[in-house]
């Protein structure tokens, strides 16, 4: 999720979500610094490759990357980046445009459960949300 | 919130929307927002709490939302997530003593985080609500339930 949460309009980042829609694991909060400081271009491919090891990446199977912004102006081209960056590694990105960040999550999950969490649409989003409040409160 | 309101239907739910514009960039965050309201310890800029009136702020993503109101007297109050957390699990409490259920039929549990406020564990507690220490975790596994 490109956002820079509640920071003024000129800021941007970046929240990483798991594949079962959670908040990014504890464990790669580390990598996640080493990757936003990686001071040149070869220095990130090198962080890129300990993570590799570290997990033991299998680097054939087919990555999906999940990207949605909020509506900050610069989102638009850390999306392009992010595109490159995807496609240098032949992964396939899902563009999401803008979104909130709970429905970042959502859409990961629902993918991620093969639609069993829900429809990975916005609507579907509203629609999951609007029947759990009608039952418990009407 | 338009989408939202719209998939609750007018009987179950109305929300006025204000600072709506998001084709104004600069906007963003500006003067507004739940983290401006919960520092200021006051309404987003240019807007004014009609009385009676339930408000909410959130911030540039939607994850965050703070609750307030003008009370009686019209001081500004603040209600943030340890205090929205406690009035639903005082709500779930109550439909589940209205449904007549016992703590061998079920259990609740509240999540709350290290930063919680301790008055607001306290009273938690005395409400039978079964606190778990933090971690965000343990809400999302499957041993919580």
């Amino acid at each position: 999720m490109i956002t820079a949460s509640h920071n003024p309009y000129q800021d941007n980042g970046v929240k990483l979500v798991e594949p079962m829609g959670d908040m990014l694991a504890q464990d790669w909060e580390k990598w996640a610094m080493e990757l936003a400081n990686a001071p040149t271009p070869h220095d990130l491919v090198e962080v890129l490759e300990a993570i590799v090891k570290e997990y033991s990446i299998d680097m054939t199977a087919q990555a999906k990357v999940l990207v949605a912004r909020d509506t900050r102006p610069s989102g638009l081209s850390l999306v392009e980046a992010l595109k490159s960056g995807v496609a240098a590694l032949q992964g396939d990105l899902l563009d999401e445009g803008i979104k909130t960040t709970p429905q970042c999550h959502y859409l990961v999950r629902c993918l991620n459960t093969r639609s069993e969490y829900g429809v990975p649409t916005e609507e579907g989003y509203f629609d999951k949300l609007a029947k759990a409040y009608k039952r418990i409160i009407v | 919130m338009e989408h939202l309101t719209k998939a609750l239907g007018p009987n179950t739910f109305t929300a006025s929307l204000i600072n709506t514009d998001i084709q104004t960039p600069e906007k963003l965050n500006s003067d507004c927002g739940a983290d401006y309201v919960k520092m200021y310890q006051k309404e987003p800029r240019g807007f004014s709490i009609p009385a009676g009136a339930r408000c909410a702020s959130l911030d540039g993503d939607a994850d965050r939302i703070v609750f307030y109101y003008q009370d009686a007297k019209s001081v500004f109050k603040l209600l943030d997530g340890d205090k929205i957390a406690t009035l639903a699990a005082g709500f779930i409490m109550r439909l589940v003593k209205e449904a007549g259920l016992s703590e061998k039929d079920i259990q609740v549990g509240l999540v709350q985080t290290a930063y919680a406020n301790g008055s607001s564990t306290s009273y938690v507690k005395d409400t039978l609500v079964r606190c778990f220490p933090s971690k965000i975790d343990l809400f999302q596994s499957d041993k919580l339930f």
